[in-house]
């Protein structure tokens, strides 16, 4: 195609980059059938899909979110939800515990009147003698066994606390410092050995381990 | 202010804003859904290569924006890929020869062309001449037709279309004004004789692409 031609048909679309739109006196024929095509084709309506097209393909578009970052805001959604059951279900335990601890329980017949009475008979005053203890008793057993007379040591009436310190004996305590101080002289790598198998009393030229400031 | 095309795209890979997507549809679908009716001329199959092209584009901007390079040049990017597709759908029912594939041939096929035409009337109706014109279009070789819905449906350039179809600038001129001037022609004749099928034989736009001559 010639130069001229070429550009009288960029010139008839604006895209003629230079300034010169004349159009060779040759060629004012073509024109006119070029430009008249021109016209009618510019005139033609446009044509459009139908609305449902654009539906689907909106649809689609909505339905790719569940992509990549579709997934992550899902996620994010369902993190803020698991957060919301689990603050709902302790305030509901908690509101649950607190009914059940608040709320008055009813006595059993039976034992009506009674629960004071038998404390004493359930909590015996502790023998202020000192027992050597088995050392093939464990030491679990140990506090099984004693823990009852804990427990009801402490509902004892205060009257009979005032009536009775018979247990502060001193001796007894004075067993447990020396097994303290017998702890604090022996040596990391040493065996562990129970509270119980350590001698009361320290043997003479043994070493004392740490002295307290007090001993000093 | 409207907002661009690269806007209303970040607008929806960003931030999931499907009307910012719908509004890119809508800004372009004249232009893709003119261009796919123009090729296959069938209205419910141009809907569906419409709606093909769309998923497409969503699918790639849901990956990564990836092939799609922005820089103000959406419509061409989406043009490619309808163009794939109807050239797909074309091949599979054997109605399209591949322009590229003809490439070193044009200027003989060109120069055996008719220049001019019979004179102009212009006493047909416009809206008349839009149908007239709908069905000569249809009857334009493969090649013309198509740069002719790339330029008035599309509105691309000359340039733009020759990188679409991958020929040259010169080459998409030229297919250009041989189908202005073939249209013409053709109009002209269907209003002289008041029948649209009169064009000569021996016009080789008007064979069917089977029986073109290839050189």
């Amino acid at each position: 195609m010639s130069e001229e031609k070429k550009n009288l048909l960029l010139s008839l679309y604006g895209e003629l980059d230079s300034d010169d739109h004349r159009v060779d006196s040759r060629l004012q024929r073509e024109a006119e059938q070029l430009r008249y095509v021109k016209f009618h084709l510019d005139a033609r309506p446009g044509v459009r899909p139908t609305p449902e097209s654009i539906e689907a393909i909106v649809h689609r578009a909505a339905a790719a979110d569940s992509g990549p970052a579709g997934i992550l805001m899902e996620t994010r959604n369902g993190g803020l939800r698991l957060v919301k059951w689990a603050v709902r279900l302790a305030a509901t335990m908690l509101i649950a515990a607190v009914a059940w601890i608040a709320w008055p329980k009813a006595p059993d017949p039976g034992e009506t009147g009674s629960l004071l009475a038998t404390v004493p008979e359930m909590a015996p005053p502790a023998s202020t003698e000192y027992e050597p203890m088995n050392a093939t008793v464990p030491l679990a057993i140990v506090a099984t066994t004693e823990a009852p007379v804990v427990r009801e040591r402490h509902i004892t009436p205060p009257a009979a606390v005032e009536a009775s310190p018979g247990w502060d004996d001193t001796s007894e305590l004075l067993a447990i410092q020396r097994r303290l101080e017998m702890l604090g002289a022996m040596e990391w790598d040493e065996p562990p050995v129970p509270l119980e198998q350590l001698p009361t009393r320290i043997p003479p030229g043994v070493n004392r381990g740490v002295i307290q400031a007090r001993d000093q | 202010m409207h907002p661009t095309d690269e806007e209303l795209i970040s607008a929806y890979v960003e931030r999931r804003d499907e009307r910012a997507f719908q509004s890119l549809v809508e800004r372009h679908q004249e232009r893709i859904f003119g261009y796919l009716l123009g090729m296959v001329r069938d209205y419910d199959v141009a809907n569906d290569l419409f709606q093909e092209t769309f998923f497409k584009i969503i699918a790639v901007l849901q990956k990564e924006r990836g092939r799609y390079d922005g820089q103000g040049r959406f419509l061409q990017w989406a043009m490619r890929i309808a163009r794939n597709g109807a050239l797909d759908f074309l091949r599979s029912r054997k109605k399209w020869v591949d322009p590229i594939s003809r490439e070193g041939d044009e200027s003989g096929f060109w120069d055996a062309l008719p220049d001019d035409g019979p004179a102009l009337d212009d006493r047909l109706h416009v809206r008349q001449q839009w149908d007239r014109l709908a069905m000569c279009i249809e009857r334009l070789a493969p090649e013309q037709r198509e740069v002719v819905l790339l330029r008035h449906e599309a509105e691309m350039t000359f340039k733009e279309i020759a990188e679409l179809t991958g020929v040259s600038i010169n080459t998409a001129l030229g297919r250009m004004r041989y189908a202005l001037l073939n249209l013409r022609r053709m109009m002209v004749s269907a209003d002289e004789e008041n029948a649209y099928v009169s064009v000569p034989d021996a016009v080789p736009m008007m064979r069917p692409v089977e029986q073109q001559v290839l050189r």
